[in-house]
């Protein structure tokens, strides 16, 4: 709900309880305003029977419309207001009428007036403060429901650009953000802001990913060097056995270092998102050829490699990328294995399955595609998943794994194209 | 001796040089010493260029057969000397090395024309092999076979044979020998075997295993096949393929 939204149920809930209180207080003002005014009346009313006494001076009960005149004894000097019920002759029914009974003495004797008349009642009162607040009330909340709707239109649209502007951010991309101008200074300082900060990030990121970039490149050159240097020094026909494996495990070591090196880049190259050669691909004979390549591999381990591959599976992506990404999950799926375990790949429409015995440690999907993640074997890099990983997500193929009763599935699925 | 006779028979029977002429431009001294010595060793006539210049100038004041080209150049990109030699010397073979990583480079330099391509860091070894391919594809005349004793390979249909009796050997096994009759004499590291043989995508000790089985199958069926064996073990580095 925008905030403008907000603001008006806001507004609309204390104006209905400024509303009520205020309605209650009408309401008495009113009531006391009618008082004052009807007994005003009935004074005048009086004063008007007191100079018909004066002139007149009736011997006789005097008979007015609501108004009666009556010779009495003489008695204490009194006005006394009071309410009663008396048959209103238009609308036949009982109403409340204001009386005031008054005992005064003139030069002719005592006499009693007793005056009545309508009065406005309270119910009427109420029923008048009501509707008329009820009626203000909902024109203040169509008001305030077409003013919110319309402000946050007009006044938030540079907001809204500005939010459009920042979703469609991403640090890959080589432009910064534009915003568009507002008159508004909060949104003002609000798009200065965001461009500097973007700028920013996207420089910081930029001169990050050169930098990862261009160290895993330029690494190769002095393990090229080393490795010449042992390649070299380890046909030396007077080095004996120790120093031989001492060469040896320093290639090793270079050997890792090496695949780091290209992983990370090839990573790096991923993130950077720099693949533009994609062409029309047959996933299924490629997988064909992997598990054809890595056969002895699997022989090695006594594996039954079960392909139940059927049909084609088309996809629009970089050779290499795919050859990569194949290669890492048969590999894996090999390397992980146990001893006379199994391979089995299958295929489901445009979804590729992977399948493979392999002790189960409980890892989950979110751990098993993390960078360095490694299994048992240390000789490892702990990169293969994370690049299937990020070249599924380069293609946006939706990659899940899933392990259990030491069966290992991972299942890709292809975006068709 | 036996095996430089062999030598010298291999290029000869493809090409009246008797030795292959190498331009080695590459930017960064050691590489290219480590380069010159080992394959001066196997008998290369090699020069060296460190930079664009110098490759240009050396290129037309002498004539070679094969140039081994690294792509990152101080003073200039090595992309544009393949194409200059495919201008002017189509018939040099070109060898691409770079630092960066096969996916960028190794497209546009063998759309370009270049032969092979070999990404940084390689083993010595693997480029004398794959300089041997070169040179082999564009002097073979004719038959193209490799022989190490009474051993021979035939190249095109990608058999061995023993005395003219066929091996039966799968893929790699073959890709072994081949390996190990290119690089003669030399010490080939597990490291190196199993990197000719899969690339980089295998773990070391995965590899190292590989490698020795398929050692052990070949090395079974040469013997089964009446040949000798000619692969030794070297204790704590590798094989080497070498007459007693």
């Amino acid at each position: 709900m925008s905030v403008i939204y907000r603001l008006a149920i806001a507004f609309i809930t204390i104006s209905l309880v400024v509303f009520i209180i205020g309605g209650v207080i009408t309401y008495h003002v009113m009531k006391r305003e009618v008082d004052v005014e009807q007994r005003l009346f009935l004074r005048e009313r009086e004063k008007v029977a007191a100079n018909y006494v004066r002139n007149s001076q009736p011997k006789e009960k005097v008979f007015w419309s609501k108004l009666t005149i009556e010779p009495i004894d003489p008695a204490v000097e009194r006005r006394v207001f009071s309410d009663t019920l008396v048959l209103h002759a238009g609308l036949e029914r009982m109403e409340p009428h204001l009386k005031l009974v008054s005992e005064q003495q003139f030069e002719s004797g005592w006499y009693r007036f007793e005056i009545y008349d309508v009065i406005v009642e309270s119910d009427d009162i109420v029923d008048g403060v009501v509707e008329s607040l009820i009626t203000m009330y909902l024109i203040l909340f169509g008001s305030v429901l077409i003013l919110a709707f319309t402000s946050s239109y007009f006044l938030l649209k540079p907001f809204r650009a500005t939010l459009s502007s920042i979703e469609g951010f991403s640090l890959e991309r080589p432009d910064g953000l534009t915003f568009p101008k507002s008159r508004v200074s909060e949104f003002k300082k609000l798009n200065q802001f965001l461009s500097e900060m973007t700028e920013k990030v996207q420089s910081d990121y930029r001169s990050l990913k050169e930098f990862s970039e261009n160290a895993s490149h330029e690494i190769q050159t002095p393990i090229a060097v080393a490795q010449g240097k042992l390649d070299l020094l380890i046909q030396d026909p007077s080095l004996n056995e120790d120093q031989m494996m001492l060469v040896t495990s320093a290639q090793g070591a270079l050997h890792h270092l090496k695949r780091l090196g290209k992983a990370l880049a090839l990573l790096t190259k991923l993130d950077n998102k720099e693949f533009i050669d994609e062409k029309p691909l047959d996933v299924v004979p490629r997988v064909r050829q992997v598990m054809s390549d890595m056969h002895e591999l699997a022989d090695m381990k006594n594996l039954k490699v079960a392909e139940e591959l059927e049909g084609s599976l088309p996809v629009r992506c970089n050779e290499v990328l795919l050859e990569i990404m194949l290669t890492n999950l048969v590999s894996n799926a090999i390397k992980h294995n146990v001893e006379d375990g199994y391979i089995k790949s299958t295929l489901d429409e445009n979804r590729l399955l992977l399948e493979n015995s392999g002790k189960t440690n409980g890892t989950a999907a979110s751990e098993m595609f993390r960078r360095f993640k490694k299994g048992s074997n240390s000789e490892s890099l702990g990169l293969g998943m994370a690049i299937v990983k990020k070249i599924c997500d380069y293609y946006h193929w939706k990659i899940d794994y899933d392990a259990e009763n030491d069966a290992h599935k991972i299942a890709i699925q292809f975006a068709q194209n | 001796m036996c095996s430089d006779i062999v030598v010298q028979n291999f290029f000869k029977k493809s090409h009246y040089f008797s030795t292959v002429k190498l331009l080695i431009i590459e930017d960064n001294q050691e590489l290219a010493e480590n380069t010159l010595r080992y394959l001066g060793a196997e008998g290369y006539v090699c020069e060296h260029a460190a930079n664009l210049r110098d490759a240009l100038s050396k290129l037309y004041g002498y004539s070679y057969d094969i140039v081994v080209l690294d792509l990152m150049l101080p003073d200039g990109d090595g992309l544009d000397i393949l194409r200059s030699i495919k201008e002017n010397w189509p018939d040099y073979g070109v060898l691409i090395i770079s630092a960066k990583n096969a996916l960028d480079d190794k497209l546009a330099g063998l759309e370009m024309g270049a032969d092979d391509y070999l990404s940084k860091p390689f083993h010595l070894a693997e480029l004398n092999a794959r300089l041997k391919a070169i040179y082999r594809r564009r002097h073979q005349q004719g038959e193209d076979r490799l022989e190490f004793e009474e051993i021979a390979l035939d190249m095109q249909s990608h058999e061995a044979y023993v005395k003219d009796q066929q091996l039966d050997l799968t893929r790699k096994e073959y890709e072994l020998l081949q390996y190990f009759i290119v690089n003669k004499n030399r010490l080939l590291t597990k490291q190196s075997i199993a990197e000719h043989l899969w690339g980089d995508y295998m773990d070391t000790a995965d590899s190292f295993d590989f490698v020795y089985q398929h050692i052990k199958n070949l090395r079974k069926k040469i013997m089964h096949a009446g040949g000798n064996d000619y692969l030794q073990t070297v204790y704590g580095a590798g094989y080497k393929m070498k007459v007693e």
